[in-house]
């Protein structure tokens, strides 16, 4: 085995494993290296992969991938202690191609991107760990040390090795992770026959639905909850800000035991056999958590350089992992063509990013963070809306009053100084 | 379903060194103790003498306590190649 290459990435998740089909593609020799046994078997999400990112490397993937169900149907629900509110939006362009979604399984699918790289050439290293980034007398980056000790040399390394990116931290190319700037998932994989869940679920054969819900189950901790439609299995999870959740002293499980209680929910997974347990860290800081993206023969790509965006109703990871793990490679390969392998050359991957959806989103929803950390979304406005929409449908014999007087009725009792600032944070922020 | 009930779905190949140490010395003093409530596999127990007891077998690789431990008792590290916990599903 070769130990110089002209690329190693370490991680073969959907940023890694992009990353590494693009360079082998552009001919660059390429290592890919996965500690798990095989690429995938370490990670969980939600959850469900916007298809754009990967449409445009891989044009028509979808009629190849490992896939569980197209996204037909999106559901968000605000739930309170006695009731509960759904808007559910459903559009046939969804089931027709290019489509917009699909849940999957990263066990099958990561191992399937993976394959891709190693077609266009990519060497793809499993069950090997890299422990540390190698740096030179010049101070430039010259590739990994493995857990063994052996060493792989290249001009240039990509670090995809996810949220808790050892690689980084260890080098110092990323701040300490912060407990207010990650959330926990948990999730349970549930059993269900394919019919019985497209009967229960409202959906036609081989389409899916993609279900988040906010409201009192979290307790007041910020975060809510998920459930996706595989093809033979429901995926049901909680995501939970890391501070609240260690000042709450709420056991996570415990929180997805209470949402699995919600008698909706109770509905729709009775039955069911739970399958596989299964948690992950979401880095959800935003563009405030984004560190340094290059340096002298190393950038950061996916989770580990914090790319994730929530927006309070969207959750993406995979795509913008996919994203900057193709930025990244594209600015290797043209660093390679102009012989410059700088920092400052490496640096117009950032610009890059920023011209892609991956900075440009985050950018946008950059106070959704600090917005979403206001407990208020979790308690009160699910119960105001819930007790507004209580009142406009009950028909209880006393005379009715006018929508606005009710509305402005539930709202007084929110406190008109923090409803009145909530708003005007939310059209700031949102 | 209770944790142990939950980890015993999962797949797991156990290597006999772990790869994450506790140096539970810092644990009798923790004002937050936050390890024991946060970690989802349920790694770490209350102890009556060292305060939090901690064992690697179960753990899913989140690396939630390496971020909750602010008092720097959690050497965390990923297991070996091809070791821990393998999801199937997820
Ligand atoms: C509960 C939950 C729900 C989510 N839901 C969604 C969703 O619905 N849609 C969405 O788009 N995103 C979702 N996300 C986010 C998404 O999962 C991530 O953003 C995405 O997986 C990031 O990809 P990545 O390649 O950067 O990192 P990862 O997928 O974490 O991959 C990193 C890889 O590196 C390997 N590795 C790490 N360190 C080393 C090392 N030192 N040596 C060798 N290998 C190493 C790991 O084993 C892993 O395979 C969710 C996340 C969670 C936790
Ligand atoms: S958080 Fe750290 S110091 Fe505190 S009890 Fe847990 S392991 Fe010990
Ligand atoms: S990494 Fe996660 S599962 Fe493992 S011991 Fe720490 S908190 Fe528990």
């Amino acid at each position: 085995m070769s130990t110089a290459y002209d690329l190693v990435v370490v991680g073969a998740g959907p940023a890694g494993s992009t990353a590494a089909l693009v360079a082998a593609r552009s001919g660059l020799t390429v290592a890919l290296l996965e500690r798990g046994d095989h690429p995938g078997s370490k990670n969980m999400f939600g959850g469900v992969l916007h298809t754009h990112s990967l449409n445009e490397i891989i044009p028509r993937f979808y009629e190849e991938a490992p896939l569980e169900r197209a996204i037909t149907r999106r559901v968000i629900n605000l739930v309170t202690d006695e009731a509960s509110l759904a808007l559910d939006f459903g559009h046939r362009k969804l089931a027709r191609p290019p489509y917009n979604a699909f849940s999957i399984i990263r066990s099958r699918f990561d191992r399937w991107l993976a394959g891709k790289a190693q077609e266009a050439g990519a060497l793809l290293l499993t069950r090997t760990v890299a422990q540390e980034l190698i740096r030179g007398r010049s101070g430039a980056y010259e590739g990994v040390v493995l857990q063994d000790g052996t060493e792989i040399h290249a001009p240039v390394t990509i670090c995809a090795d996810g949220v808790n990116s050892l690689l980084a931290k260890k080098a110092g190319l990323r701040p300490p992770l912060r407990t207010d700037q990650l959330a926990l998932g948990v999730k349970q994989t549930l059993a269900l026959p394919p019919d019985v869940i497209e009967d229960r679920c409202g959906l036609q054969a081989g389409e899916g639905v993609d279900m988040i819900y906010i409201g009192s189950f979290t307790r007041g901790v910020g975060g809510g909850a998920f459930v996706y439609t595989n093809s033979r299995t429901l995926s049901v999870g909680v995501t939970l800000n890391l501070a609240d959740l260690s000042r709450s002293r709420l056991r996570p499980e415990q929180v997805l035991e209470l949402f699995l209680e919600e008698p909706r929910i109770a509905e729709l997974v009775e039955g069911a056999a739970p399958r596989e347990y299964s948690a992950h860290l979401i880095p959800e800081g935003g563009a405030h958590m984004v560190p340094t993206l290059a340096h002298h023969g190393v950038m950061l790509a996916g989770d580990s350089a914090g790319f994730v965006l929530n927006s309070g109703l969207n959750l993406e990871g995979a795509n913008l992992a996919i994203t900057s793990g193709r930025l990244a490679a594209e600015t290797a390969v043209q660093a390679y063509l102009d012989g410059d392998l700088s920092a400052q050359s490496l640096g117009r991957y950032r610009t890059a990013l920023e011209q892609s959806h991956v900075l440009a989103d985050l950018h946008t929803f950059k106070g959704a963070h600090s917005f979403l950390a206001n407990n208020r979304i979790y308690t009160t406005y699910p119960q105001t809306v819930a007790s507004f929409i209580e009142e406009v449908i009950t028909v209880g014999g006393t005379p009715k009053r006018r929508l606005h007087a009710i509305a402005l009725d539930h709202l007084g009792k929110v406190g008109w100084r923090d409803a009145l600032r909530d708003l005007v944070a939310s059209r700031r922020y949102i | 379903m209770a944790v142990v009930h939950l980890v015993s779905l999962d797949y797991y190949n156990i290597d006999r060194q772990p790869h994450i140490t506790v140096n539970s010395s810092f644990c009798p003093t923790c004002p937050h103790q936050a390890c024991l409530v946060t970690c989802p596999a349920e790694c770490y127990t209350k102890d009556p003498e060292r305060g939090v007891q901690f064992s690697y077998e179960a753990c899913l690789e989140c690396g939630t306590c390496r971020v909750v431990c602010d008092r720097g008792a959690v050497t965390w590290d990923y297991p070996r190649g091809g070791f821990g916990v393998g999801f199937r599903l997820a």
